[in-house]
């Protein structure tokens, strides 16, 4: 019993960090409508800023939760801008415009990436530097906890309120809300769609850096091809979940998270990718709009 | 205004259909140069994976073979001809090592040294089985299919994947006293081959059951509940045999469970990343990884020129298997020198069946399926100055037996 | 422009089929003759790598290129041909050529369980959907110790025919590029025959393609089982050549590096797609550094080619038969295939003692996340009468439309066209059984000649299947010329024949409407709807509006016009339905009805904002 506890609090924390960058893509995809597969690649490259930061004797020199937040600040930043320019680049005339395109261009941008960081990094991991606070257990009982266990599904939490309430209460969310349902309308009624759109891709960005650099202090192993699989499954997790919807994005990410850890503790391990796609299989028969989201078909 | 583009389709479709035809002239150019003669260069062939996941490895062994070579070519060479090599890139996958291996026996390489990935070399040794059994030295894959086959014409310096099997075993058994033993596979062919032939000679020795034996997935992030699983059905050792990056997150998270069991890594786990992820956890006396040597771990005087050579060649560390490749290289070239007149395929493979000799990685010899007949194994774990240092030692015919005692 | 047509014929008469099939087969043998001459083993082997590479660009080209399907598990198709064939020869002890159509079949019954349900939904979908495939193949693959789990199988036996075994590099490029030929042939046949033009059809606007009569859902499913036919067909070549196969041959990063080489050599185009393996695979051969990079570059290049040009090196160039064939096939009785038949297929439908009428729309509600859209609208349609739809802007009036054609289905309510209920059906059904349709915003397919975009439409009455456009290439080509012929017919009704080598892109606005308009009339309509037809109109493009609408009624047709354009509408229409809303307002003669106080009320009291759109 225990044990199930334990590995479903396990399964929870993957699953904040699915959640996180399933939050990312929810909020694109509620508005443009397309898959964006660098997505997953932003979580890697925010992650190696982290490291970059963190390595410099500077940023040691701080209190550890300082130098952390600032690693973190400087890879939102860094990673926002990265999106933005991408956007403005490459992806906006694409928009609207041909749909395989703007895939085979996310699918480009994000092995280009792994490249670059490939070169410029090398092949072989990096490890973040060893912070005490990512190996530090609570117990309660017979339950043994990392506190970043905490931190990580806390985080995923508020952030998603947030987001709940920035979509519900805020201007620029009701707009995005808007845009979600019918673009046109939503651009006659005099919505800044290209803002809004470059507003979504920063907010995702920044989730991913969030991402990034939680994950690198946490695990404390980053790699150049860190990013893709993970985008993937966030996005499955966001399918899963109900696209577009954000508590949809969250109940996904830990629906993920929780399969992966239950298949890895009861089941066979190497199965869990098998599991987890199937998973997505299986929901599209079965109810295609994902648990919380509304049709998704292109015509009823 | 659809004509324009019509015309300008039909000439780009001819541009097009050059430039592709292009690369293929070119390698029909490029493979003429004929060097049959006696008098030439003697050509050795290496097979390596010098692009791809294992790049680096590739590289290394490319190094080892080349640092052979130039001593060889500096001493006059082997019956006056000096020594090329050919290298040939097998990217650790079937169809380039098939290509690659066509590309060696093209260019009439009198033997071939290398094999990293199995993969790779399989579809190779068919190759060369099929060209009249061309000589092929194989370096690092331990796959145990590479000499099954039984063809004459292969030597190995690595051991295979079912004799480092009992040789774990027998560590994890006698050294670590462990009765109830779990066995964690990354799901990949070399790992899950290790893990199969542990369990056979767990079984075969008796004195320990198996509790655990599963799979992960490579390229996560998190095993913590195959850790706790681990935990729950109450082994005293978990040895993974599968590759470093997963070792690394497992040790790490080992640790921060503070789990009851003793954790082992297989030959692939060695990789200083491991160290630096988790310092407390490869400083753990419960921690250990049983492994080929690699050259900073080999303590013989062969050894020490190696790396003293390497180092003063490339300015660089040996890669963790450039050892055995060396040692391959430098039996080649014995196999060479015997008999500088009589280059025949079939009179190469003969002698290289039968050398015997002290190289980087101990006494070599082989027997009749082409196996090595003794192989140094360790079992390492973090020192105090941030490398790994060996705490037991395997003698071939005495067994384990802690270092220093 | 005519002679533009006739130079293009002499093209289409130059690669009639069997002569392609000889040149490309003479190709295949003359490439392994030059093999045989003066490549070694070695270049014949990385030959047999570009062979085989080559046949999976054609068959994803199937999938991306034509369909415009982004597949990205395509390796699993690989992965499966090659496994099928592998345990036929190793647990079966079938013969190697035997084991290619059961390959086949084992794919393509994969394709058909994982596109029916992906195809339905959004096209990104099946991106995500495939990707998942494509590893659980893998990890099957890599678990079943059937097939060798992680080890593989190994040894494949050698393929032998007649005695004549293929063990050599040269006898494997044989046999490689033989099977490559028979792919180009086909795959070629299939994107030159009415399939392969629909699936362009539906990769530009799927929704367009669905409206005249197109089963799409059927059609990608198409796509996507055929071309994962021809990955297992390439998968059964990788098996024949190696020795030993395993899981890692076919993993995500082979189906990534296909699409790239699909993309690079232009989507669609089998000479960029051969031409693309061969750089892809052979260069690395010579310039061994560039290995590592070829990802990066190959990444930016697709980046690059996709922002400056988004259809890919080597453009797709329609061929259109003869302008001159097809104006004097028109004049020989026996290819006119007469417009409006409609009159023919409502007199033998309708049964003398139950007149019922041509289209009954009752009670219908449309409601839009809580907003209606359409409250209760009743509706009736006799055939050869024009009535007229007009209101307010966001009255309902596309809503209406959407809800007839299947569009969007009704909250609540029904539909029947004679009598029988078409609440339900898909729109492409509702548009074989007689109901066509005009755009309120044109769509025309802008990468289609304009004959081609009303050639398409002719499809729905065409009953030509799979089988025809891959062996019966003669008959597909005699009802495409006569698909034409009818298409050049129409065009020439609305005096656009001149018109029909170009671009839709290239025609005023007037013009893409009278497209539209010949287009929808193709398919034989019993009922023809017309979402603001007259909209850029000028004063006599509109009398000929009115004319030509005349004219389609009394043949029989039932035309439903929603129009702003008041004095058109009362010179066309018999019968005017006023919508306010979401509701019927008024209906009646046009004159009476227009004159109504509380519909002019309705059109002066409302401020205009947007109708809803098409879709």
């Amino acid at each position: 019993m225990e044990t199930l506890v334990q590995v479903l609090i396990i399964g929870g924390t993957v699953g904040s960090f699915y959640a996180l960058v399933a939050l990312g893509y929810t909020m694109v995809y509620g508005i443009v409508r397309l898959i964006n597969f660098a997505h997953g690649d932003l979580v890697m490259v925010a992650s190696f800023i982290g490291w970059v930061m963190l390595e410099q004797a500077w940023v040691q020199a701080m209190p550890t939760l300082l130098g952390i937040l600032l690693a973190a600040g400087v890879a939102i930043a860094g990673t926002a801008l990265l999106s933005l320019t991408l956007l403005r680049l490459l992806y906006a005339r694409l928009i609207g415009r041909s749909t395989l395109g703007f895939l085979l261009v996310t699918l480009s941008v994000a092995f280009a990436m792994e490249e670059i960081i490939k070169l410029i990094f090398g092949a072989r991991e990096r490890a973040y530097p060893n912070y005490s606070l990512a190996t530090e257990t609570i117990t309660i009982g017979a339950i043994r906890l990392a506190g970043m266990d905490l931190v990580v599904i806390g985080l995923a939490g508020t952030l998603m309120v947030g987001m709940i309430w920035f979509a519900q209460r805020t201007m620029t969310g009701a707009a995005m809300r808007a845009l979600a349902i019918d673009h046109d309308a939503a651009r006659l009624m005099g919505v800044n769609v290209t803002a809004l759109i470059a507003a979504a891709f920063a907010i995702g960005a920044a989730l991913a850096a969030v991402t990034g650099v939680l994950s690198g202090v946490y695990y404390g192993r980053i790699s150049f091809d860190m990013g893709f699989m993970l985008g993937l499954k966030a996005f499955t997790a966001a399918v899963v979940g109900g696209i577009g919807n954000i508590g949809g994005a969250v109940l996904g990410g830990l629906v993920i998270g929780v399969l992966e850890a239950l298949v890895q503790g009861y089941l066979a391990g190497a199965w869990s990718d098998a599991f987890i796609f199937g998973a997505l299989i299986l929901v599209l028969y079965l109810r295609p709009q994902g648990i919380l989201g509304e049709r998704v078909a292109v015509r009823a | 205004m659809i004509r324009t583009s019509d015309a300008l389709g039909g000439g780009r479709r001819a541009v097009v259909a050059a430039v592709a035809t292009l690369p293929l002239l070119a390698l029909a150019a490029c493979q003429g140069s004929d060097a049959e003669a006696d008098g030439g260069p003697i050509r050795i062939g290496v097979l390596a994976p010098t692009s791809g996941s294992v790049s680096a490895d590739g590289e290394g062994m490319v190094r080892a073979s080349q640092l052979v070579v130039d001593r060889v070519n500096n001493e006059g060479g082997i019956g006056g001809r000096q020594v090329e090599l050919v290298v040939a890139d097998d990217a650790c996958e079937a169809q380039a090592g098939t290509q690659a291996a066509q590309k060696l026996i093209n260019d009439k390489v009198v033997a071939i040294v290398g094999g990293f990935c199995s993969s790779a070399t399989l579809p190779a040794i068919e190759l060369f089985h099929r060209n009249g059994d061309l000589p092929f030295v194989v370096a690092v894959s331990s796959n145990p299919k590479v000499t099954d086959a039984g063809y004459p014409n292969i030597t190995r310096y690595i051991g295979r994947d079912d004799q480092e099997a009992p040789v774990a075993t027998q560590y994890v058994l006698t050294q670590l006293k462990s009765t109830k033993l779990a066995i964690m596979n990354d799901n990949s062919e070399f790992s899950r081959s290790v893990a199969e032939n542990v369990t056979t000679n767990v079984a075969a020795a008796g004195t320990a059951e198996i509790v655990y034996n599963d799979s992960i997935q490579p390229g996560q992030n998190d095993y913590r509940a195959a850790l706790e699983r681990v935990r729950t059905t109450g082994a005293d050792t978990l040895l993974y045999t599968g590759f470093y990056p997963e070792f690394g997150i497992l040790a790490k998270q080992w640790k921060s469970l503070d789990l009851p069991y003793q954790l082992v890594g297989g030959a692939s786990s060695i990789d200083l990343s491991v160290i630096e992820s988790s310092p407390e956890a490869a400083r753990d006396d419960r921690f250990s990884i049983v492994t080929y040597p690699t050259a900073s771990l080999l303590d013989n005087p062969n050894a020490t020129a190696f790396r003293e050579a390497y180092q003063k060649q490339y300015n660089a560390e040996p890669a963790q298997y450039d050892v055995f490749q060396y040692d391959a290289t430098e039996g080649l070239v014995a196999a060479l020198k015997e008999d500088p007149d009589d280059l025949s395929t079939e009179a190469l493979n003969e002698r290289l069946r039968a050398l015997t000799f002290e190289g980087v990685t101990g006494q070599i010899s082989f027997d009749d399926r082409g196996d090595r007949k003794a192989f140094p194994f360790l079992a390492v774990r973090a020192g105090t100055d941030g490398t790994f240092a060996p705490v037991f030692q395997f003698a071939p015919n005495g067994g384990w037996a802690a270092v220093g005692q | 422009m005519t002679r533009t047509l006739l130079n293009r014929s002499r093209r289409h008469v130059a690669t009639t089929w069997p002569t392609s099939v000889l040149a490309i087969l003479g190709l295949a043998l003359a490439g392994v003759a030059l093999l045989n001459a003066y490549g070694s083993d070695y270049v014949t082997t990385v030959a047999v790598g570009v062979a085989t590479y080559a046949v999976l660009g054609l068959g994803l080209n199937v999938v991306m290129g034509y369909a415009g399907l982004l597949d990205m598990g395509y390796a699993a198709f690989f992965a499966i041909g090659a496994y099928t064939s592998a345990i036929c020869g190793v647990h079966l002890g079938l013969d190697f050529f035997a084991s290619i159509p059961i390959a086949i079949a084992v794919t393509a019954l994969a394709g058909v369980l994982i596109g029916y349900p992906t195809l339905r939904l959004r096209p990104d979908y099946l991106a995500i959907v495939t990707i998942g495939f494509g590893e659980l193949v893998r990890t099957i693959a890599n678990n079943w110790d059937y097939v060798g789990a992680s080890r593989g199988l190994y040894p494949l036996p050698i393929p032998e025919l007649f005695g004549f075994t293929f063990h050599s590099p040269i006898r494997q490029a044989l046999l490689a590029f033989a099977l490559l030929a028979v792919a180009v042939v086909l795959v070629n046949r299939l994107g030159r025959s009415h399939i392969g033009r629909a699936w362009r059809a539906i990769r530009d606007d799927d929704f367009v393609t669905e409206s005249v009569g197109l089963p799409t859902l059927r059609l990608k499913i198409g796509a996507y089982v055929a071309g994962g036919a021809v990955g297992a067909l390439a998968g059964s070549i990788f098996a024949a050549r190696s020795v030993a196969i395993d899981p890692t041959n076919f993993e995500l990063m082979l189906s990534v590096q296909l699409i790239m080489v699909v993309v690079l050599g232009g989507l669609g185009s089998t000479v960029g797609v051969l031409g693309a393996s061969l750089v892809f695979v052979a260069l690395p051969e010579i310039l061994r550094s560039i290995q590592d990079y070829r990802l990066l570059v190959f990444s930016v290049a697709v980046i690059i080619l996709i922002e400056l040009r988004p259809r890919g090196l080597v453009p797709e160039r329609s061929v259109l038969p003869p302008a001159a064939a097809l104006a004097a096939a028109r004049t020989t009785p026996a290819t006119t295939t007469s417009p409006p038949s409609a009159a023919a297929t409502q007199a033998t439908t309708a049964t003398p003692e139950e007149p019922a009428p041509l289209l009954r729309a009752t009670g219908i509600t449309k409601r839009f996340a809580g907003l209606v859209a359409l409250d209760d609208v009743s509706l009736t349609v006799e055939a050869g009468r024009v009535v007229g739809i007009i209101g307010p802007n966001g009255a309902g009036k596309s809503t209406l439309i959407n809800a007839i054609t299947g569009v969007h289905r009704a909250t609540s309510g029904r539909v029947e066209l004679r009598g029988r209920d078409i609440t339900r059906l898909a729109p492409h059904r509702i548009a074989r059984l007689g109901v066509s349709r005009t755009f309120q915003t044109t769509r025309l397919i802008d990468q289609m000649a304009v004959l081609d975009n009303v050639t398409v439409a002719a499809y729905a009455t065409t009953d030509l299947g799979l089988r025809h456009a891959l062996f019966a290439p003669r008959t597909v080509r005699h009802r495409d010329f006569t698909a034409a012929v009818r298409a050049w017919h129409q065009l020439d009704q609305v005096g656009l024949t001149e018109a029909a080598a170009r671009r839709p892109g290239s025609l005023s606005y007037a013009d893409r409407r009278r497209v539209e308009l010949a287009r929808a009339m193709i398919m034989e309509p019993s009922l023809l709807i017309l979402d603001e037809p007259a909209a850029g109109m000028n004063p006599k493009e509109k009398a000929d509006l009115t004319r030509l609408l005349r004219t389609v009624a009394a043949s029989g047709v039932a035309v439903l016009l929603i129009e702003h354009d008041m004095p058109l509408v009362t010179a066309a229409a018999d019968e005017v339905v006023v919508l306010d809303q979401g509701r019927i307002l008024a209906t009646g003669a046009p004159t009476e009805v227009l004159a109504l106080p509380e519909v002019i009320e309705a059109y002066l009291g409302h401020p205009t904002d947007d109708e809803e759109p098409d879709r």
